[in-house]
């Protein structure tokens, strides 16, 4: 077994790095600007920029490596067929790679940062930033809250359903089949009892909710404030300035 | 010897932060027909060690050997499952069917049997749990109550008509009324000839039925004999966060305060009989 295997892609990873401790607002932030900036870069040498910044910020948060490679790979598939399309459509081999970096580079970063913030950090820093919003009727702790819950249910869902497969695979199931349909229909005995729990839990979930006077946003108080240290604001703008130096050489005439 | 596990391990998610050793160096020897009542606190792994029993996991260290052959080695996991037939804790969850008798018909049409053979195999695990086929066989599974849901689910697994059938905790959460009929249809079946394992928290409903008693406490096999000789040892079995069974303890203080009882048996009417013959004595 090997040290990713255990893990669902993107799961916390907890190494009490710089990086882990570091606002969750400035790693989100910089992770859009991160992946805007991917998209502006045009030649070989800003991508290779690119790859060292973001070594240097897997060394920095005490990532293992193969953690932050994991969400690529279900991604393989649709890398070879962007490439093979841009080979045969036109476009080239050079955009063909270009796009595939991106994507490459876009579910890196987004892993990276599901790796090094928990779930609830993220959705703490979403509604921070768009509180601002709220004036112009945008439900911010509402969508927070959807969030963390969404999030919260993956865990237990995974639980769930390698439950039931072992209930089921003890029932004789067998989901090897080589006609798709006797494949697909294999999964009924799993997706039925899955969506039972689904609503089960949710309904479960709401009416624990309101029996602790769960009303929305209004007026709630938190029990973890965000709060922006020097070091956040130092990292911040140090990396916004390299992030800045890889867009220009990565716009540089050069290859 | 049946089944027999020599020194296995088992750690969830090695390798990795989240590494978890549940079982560990577990020795066990199950023999053909006996009725085991398999015990133990909260995590302490009992779960885990059924689903070892059953190949649902695989040993991360030692081996098991199901009649002479290694599982795994010598013997494929799949054709076990057949053998084993595993109720899981809270069964109920698995039920996916549109009416009781097709939820229940899935595993031995798994099994490959012709739809009589099948009907027939319906019928019987459902009467042998108590449910009348002309009353719930047409039924949807999620509209039946809990502890319904429960018998359907053991009868799913008793109508693959295994040799050797694990229980794990089937009778937590059912009323005086579910547990005994629990109990009883696989006494029955134990009777038979089957061979039982039965998962159980709360020891007052096994400990009549039950041949043998294992106790696990955090992942190792710590006591494991008769009932009455592993119930003796009550201070053990509360230190380790276990209850006993209400009738050992009620005979064990009536033996400290000098009455003459004897703990033979564990029922209840045996304790009453045991109880009254002692107080005429005084
Ligand atoms: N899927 C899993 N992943 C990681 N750890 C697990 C998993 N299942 C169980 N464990 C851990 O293994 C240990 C043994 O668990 P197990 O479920 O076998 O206990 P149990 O005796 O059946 O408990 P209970 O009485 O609550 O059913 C526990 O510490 C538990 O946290
Ligand atoms: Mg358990």
């Amino acid at each position: 077994m090997s040290i990713a295997s255990g893990f669902i892609a993107g799961q916390y990873y907890p190494s009490g790095s710089l990086v882990h401790r570091a606002d969750p607002r400035v790693k989100l932030l910089l992770v859009i600007i991160f992946v805007l900036a991917v998209f502006l870069v045009k030649n070989f040498t800003g991508f290779a920029i690119v790859v060292v910044l973001l070594g240097l910020f897997v060394y920095l948060s005490r990532l293992p490596v193969i953690l932050t490679l994991k969400g690529v790979r279900p991604l393989l598939f649709v890398l070879a067929i962007t490439l093979l399309i841009h080979l045969w459509v036109g476009g080239g081999l050079r955009t063909g790679i270009f796009v595939d970096l991106r994507l490459i580079l876009l579910v890196v970063g987004a892993s990276f940062l599901t790796l090094t913030s928990t779930p609830v950090e993220l959705t703490d820093a979403i509604e921070s930033l768009l509180s601002p919003l709220k004036r112009i009727g945008v439900p911010s702790h509402e969508l927070a809250m959807m969030m963390t819950i969404a999030l919260r249910f993956i865990p237990a869902l995974s639980t769930e359903a390698d439950k039931i497969i072992k209930a089921q695979t003890a029932r004789g199931a067998r989901f090897d089949s080589k006609n798709p349909l006797a494949r697909a229909r294999s999964f009924i005995p799993i997706l039925v009892p899955l969506f039972v729990s689904v609503f089960r839990r949710a309904d479960e979930l709401a009416e624990a909710m309101e029996a602790r006077a769960y009303r929305g946003g209004e007026g709630r108080t938190r029990m973890h404030n965000l709060k922006m240290r020097s070091g956040d604001w130092v990292s911040f703008v140090v990396v916004i300035i390299l992030l800045a130096g890889m867009v220009w050489v990565g716009r540089l005439p050069i290859f | 010897m049946l089944i027999e596990m020599m020194n296995v391990s088992f750690t969830y998610m090695p390798n990795t932060s989240l590494e978890q050793l549940a079982l560990q160096s577990i020795n066990l020897g199950i023999d053909e027909g006996e009725f085991i009542g398999l015990i133990g606190p909260t995590g302490s792994g009992k779960s885990t060690l059924v689903q070892l029993l059953s190949t649902l996991l695989i040993p991360t260290e030692g081996k098991i050997i199901f009649e002479g052959q290694e599982i795994g080695k010598d013997i494929d996991p799949r054709i076990i499952r057949k053998e084993v037939g595993l109720v899981f804790q809270f069964p109920e969850s698995q039920l996916f069917a549109e009416t009781v008798a097709d939820d229940v018909a899935f595993g031995p049409r798994n099994l490959g049997l012709s739809e009589e053979e099948v009907d027939l195999r319906v019928r019987d695990s459902l009467g042998s749990v108590g449910l009348a086929y002309e009353r719930y066989a047409d039924r949807s599974p999620f509209s039946l109550s809990g502890g319904e849901k429960r018998l359907v689910a053991i009868a799913g697994i008793l109508a693959m008509k295994p040799h050797v059938l694990i229980l794990d905790e089937p009778i937590t959460g059912l009323d005086y009324w579910g547990r005994t009929r629990v109990l009883r249809c696989i006494d029955e079946l134990n009777r038979n000839g089957m061979t039982v394992i039965i998962v159980a928290h709360d020891m007052d409903e096994i400990a009549e039925y039950v041949d043998r008693v294992a106790v696990l406490s955090e992942g190792q096999i710590v006591l494991d004999g008769r009932p009455k000789d592993v119930f003796s040892q009550i201070d053990y079995l509360k230190d380790i966060g276990l209850d006993v069974p209400k009738t050992v303890e009620l005979l064990m203080k009536l033996r400290d305060r000098g009455f003459n009882v004897t703990v033979e048996s564990l029922g209840m009417q045996p304790a009453i009989s045991a109880i009254l013959a002692a107080v005429k004595e005084k």
